[in-house]
Formats: C-alpha cells, sequence, structure tokens
C-alpha cells in the first residue's frame, strides 16, 4: 500500500483494520507480548538512547559523564558517606580510649603500669562480670581493675580471650587497704549486693565519714595507692569494742560499669 | 500521504513516548501528554478516510506496541479515529483550539474504550481510570496546539484539500 493509492473503500478498510485488531485483541497476552519484546529488541538503540536522556533530564546536572555513569557515582558516594559514617564512629570510640589512656597516665607513678582498655559485655550476677580481654592480652589472675581512675575489682579467672572479674562487692572479695589520714591500715571486704566494710581497723586513729579508702601497695601487682572509695558510716563495733565498723561506698558506680582498664603488673 | 514519512513519525513518537515523555509528566500522579493520540487525532482530521482508518489504527498498534498489552488501544484508536474521521463530515475541526477539543474528546473515549478491551483482555490496566480518560487527554489537548501547527509542515501536507471537509 506504501507509495501506491488506496482503491479500496473506507467500510472495507474499516472492517478489514477492525477484524485484524479484534483478532490481536482476542490472542492470548502470553503470545502477544513477544510482539512487544520483540519491538523492544529491535528498537532497543533508541529505546535506550532516550531513557538516557529521560534520566539525564530528571537527574541533577553532572557535567563531563554519562547518566548512567553519573547514577553508579551516586550509588558510590553514597556507600563512602556510609562507610565515613562508620569510620568516624569508630575513630571517636577509639579517640575516647586514648583520651582515658593519657589521663591515666598523666600521673608519674602511673606511668610505669600497664593498661588494658576492656568493655564489658556480660554479667555474672551482681558483683561478677566477664570483659573482653584475657591471657592473649596478658591480662592475668589477681590483676586490678581500673575504672574511672578507682579500682573496682580484680581478675578472678583469665581466658584466652576474656576474663572473669571479682567486684569489690562481691561476698568473698577481700582487699587490702588504708584510711587516709592519719594512714589507717584495714582490709575491705565485700558483703555482697554492692555492700562493703573496712574490718580489722583498730579504734583509737579517729575515722570520719567522707575519709577517702586506698588499695595498698601490692607487690608486682599495684606498687602506687589508688583510690577504692570513701568511708561513707563510721561507729565502734559493738562486739569488738578495740575495733571500728566501718562502711565503705565505693569511688565508682560498680552497677554502671561499662569500661574499665587493667592495671598489667608492669608496662608491656 | 507520504507513508515512509509518516511511519518514521509513528516510530520516532513512540519511541518519545515509551520514555522520553516522563521528562513532562505533571504532579507526583505522572500525568504525561500521549502524543500517538495527538497524531491520531491529526491524521484523522487532515487525511482523507481510507487513509485516516489506516493511520489509525497503525497508531494504536504502535501504542499498544509500547503498552502493557496488545489490542485494546489498537482497537481504541482505529475506532475513534475512524469515528473522528466521519465526524468531520459533520463538525467544524478547522481551528486549532477545536482540534485541540478533539483531542480531548477522543482520547477521553479511547480511554474508556481501551479500560473495557483491557479487562476483556485481562490485561493489567497500565494507569488509573482518571489519569487515562481525563488527565491525559486534557494534558495532550493542552500540548496538542504547536503540534498541530507543526505536523502539516513535516507531513508536507499544507492546508490539504482534505482538511475539515463539510458536507
Amino acid at each position: 500500500m506504501i507509495g501506491s493509492k488506496i482503491t479500496t473503500s473506507k467500510r472495507t478498510v474499516f472492517l478489514g483494520c477492525f477484524l485484524g485488531a479484534t483478532i490481536v485483541l482476542l490472542v492470548p497476552h502470553g503470545l502477544t507480548s513477544k510482539c512487544q519484546y520483540a519491538f523492544r529488541r529491535m528498537f532497543c538503540v533508541p529505546l535506550g538512547i532516550s531513557r538516557s536522556l529521560t534520566l539525564a533530564a530528571r537527574t541533577p546536572a553532572a557535567p563531563d559523564i554519562s547518566s548512567q555513569a553519573y547514577l553508579q557515582l551516586k550509588k558510590d558516594h553514597q556507600k563512602l558517606v556510609n562507610y565515613s559514617a562508620n569510620l568516624a564512629a569508630m575513630i571517636a570510640a577509639q579517640q575516647e580510649t586514648i583520651n582515658r589512656l593519657t589521663l591515666l597516665r598523666m600521673e608519674p607513678e602511673w606511668q610505669k603500669l600497664g593498661f588494658v582498655p576492656a568493655s564489658i559485655f556480660t554479667a555474672l550476677g551482681d558483683d561478677h562480670v566477664v570483659i573482653n580481654r584475657g591471657v592473649r592480652d596478658l591480662v592475668q589472675p589477681n590483676c586490678f581493675i581500673l575504672a574511672n581512675n578507682a579500682i573496682v575489682g580484680k581478675v578472678l579467672e583469665a581466658g584466652k580471650h576474656q576474663a572473669t572479674i571479682e567486684l569489690i562487692g562481691d561476698s568473698g572479695a577481700f582487699l587490702t587497704v588504708y584510711i587516709d589520714t592519719p594512714k589507717t591500715p584495714g582490709i575491705l571486704r565485700g558483703l555482697g549486693q554492692g555492700r562493703m566494710e573496712i574490718q580489722n581497723v583498730p579504734y583509737g586513729p579517729p575515722v570520719k565519714t567522707g575519709q577517702f579508702v586506698y588499695a595498698s601497695n601490692q607487690s608486682k601487682l599495684l606498687n602506687i595507692p589508688i583510690v577504692v572509695g570513701t568511708v561513707s558510716a563510721c561507729d565502734r563495733d559493738e562486739t569488738t569494742p578495740h575495733l571500728w565498723k566501718i562502711q565503705m561506698t565505693p569511688a565508682v558506680d560498680l552497677a554502671q560499669l561499662d569500661r574499665v582498664d587493667v592495671i598489667l603488673p608492669g608496662r608491656p | 500521504m507520504h507513508w515512509i514519512r509518516f511511519m518514521i513519525l509513528i516510530l520516532i513518537a513512540a519511541i518519545v513516548q515509551s520514555s522520553l515523555v516522563s521528562v513532562l509528566a505533571l504532579t507526583e500522579a505522572q500525568i504525561k501528554p500521549n502524543l500517538l493520540l495527538i497524531l491520531m487525532v491529526f491524521f484523522a482530521i487532515h487525511c482523507p478516510a481510507q487513509e485516516a482508518i489506516l493511520s489509525a489504527f497503525i497508531i494504536g498498534l504502535f501504542a499498544d506496541l509500547i503498552g502493557a498489552g496488545m489490542g485494546p488501544l489498537l482497537l481504541a484508536y482505529g475506532v475513534i479515529g475512524s469515528l473522528l474521521s466521519e465526524v468531520r463530515h459533520v463538525m467544524v475541526l478547522r481551528h486549532i483550539p477545536q482540534q485541540m477539543i478533539a483531542v480531548f474528546a477522543a482520547g477521553g473515549l479511547c480511554g474508556l474504550v481501551a479500560l473495557v478491551l483491557f479487562r476483556i483482555k485481562g490485561c493489567p490496566v497500565p494507569i488509573d481510570m482518571a489519569h487515562l480518560v481525563l488527565w491525559q487527554p486534557l494534558y495532550s489537548a493542552v500540548l496538542a496546539g504547536p503540534f498541530f501547527w507543526i505536523l502539516p509542515h513535516v507531513m508536507s501536507m499544507g492546508h490539504s484539500k482534505h482538511r475539515s471537509i463539510m458536507p
């Protein structure tokens, strides 16, 4: 018909086309869809160009690159932004650790000590916690545990990658301490559930509430005094009148521990 | 009519309609003009009856090739295009505003017929009813003005002797 004059009547043309269209309509979609695929495959190049132009028009101006490259770059950019955010959070956490360790080492005496920063990842009851450091990090049983510049416990057991900490409030915990000014030695004993008292303090030297309590020097493990808590109550022991009955409040809230440092006998 | 030129024009329109027209989409509902509808109305108004009927069915075929399923638009465009080629014998469609109204009316009717046929065929309806019957024809009618001014030059029709034939 192309290039020649149409000689058939308009009724014939209409009926022919209408019948053809009706047949196409009644053919199952599964078959006719192949024609659509064929058309799209045949004109994939102009359709692709048209789509690229549409994407280019929709996306913000991206000079000197194709729209597909721009979209890829945008995806990569988002990936990098996420990576950067994760990295920033990690750096902030590391910086916090560095700051904490720097503050510890500002004390000249403390420079002789080694510290292993650790995180508490589980609690075993009220007075035992597990940290994420072990023998592999030079953590040994009986090493002291520091939190917010105060002694909070000792290493009870050390595994390869983790260690169990006995907090000073545990009913089995003992620690040689002294109450400052005048220096009055005693033994800190945990009573469980975060309570503790200082025993074997002779009733003589005055003891007042609010006085600081320090861990005594212990050869190799702790050779400098570090605060443990403060005297919260003191009274003469009625059963043994020659001794004080002293209660102590830990310098750190033991229930709120999050990060601690294991004090190593020497700098690694 | 220059059929080769016609086929190239329809092919370009179909390709543009399938993706590039999205650039002109309005509102969040993505209301797009229908270039093939504009062309169908143009050829129905400007060609002799046989050519108008044939061109309407061909344009419908292309609309189906880039659409959701084969048949509904082919039949709708064919029937409405044929009707429009008859209508011009009783109604003056000489001026562009009149032709724009014809685009809107033909678009609405095509939409309605196509909706029914899509349901008969069992194909998913590509767009919602209001969009197909009202908004798309309206948008197409608005855009039809410039097309109706350019197309006679492209198709070398000028003021054809067939244009807006009066009884």
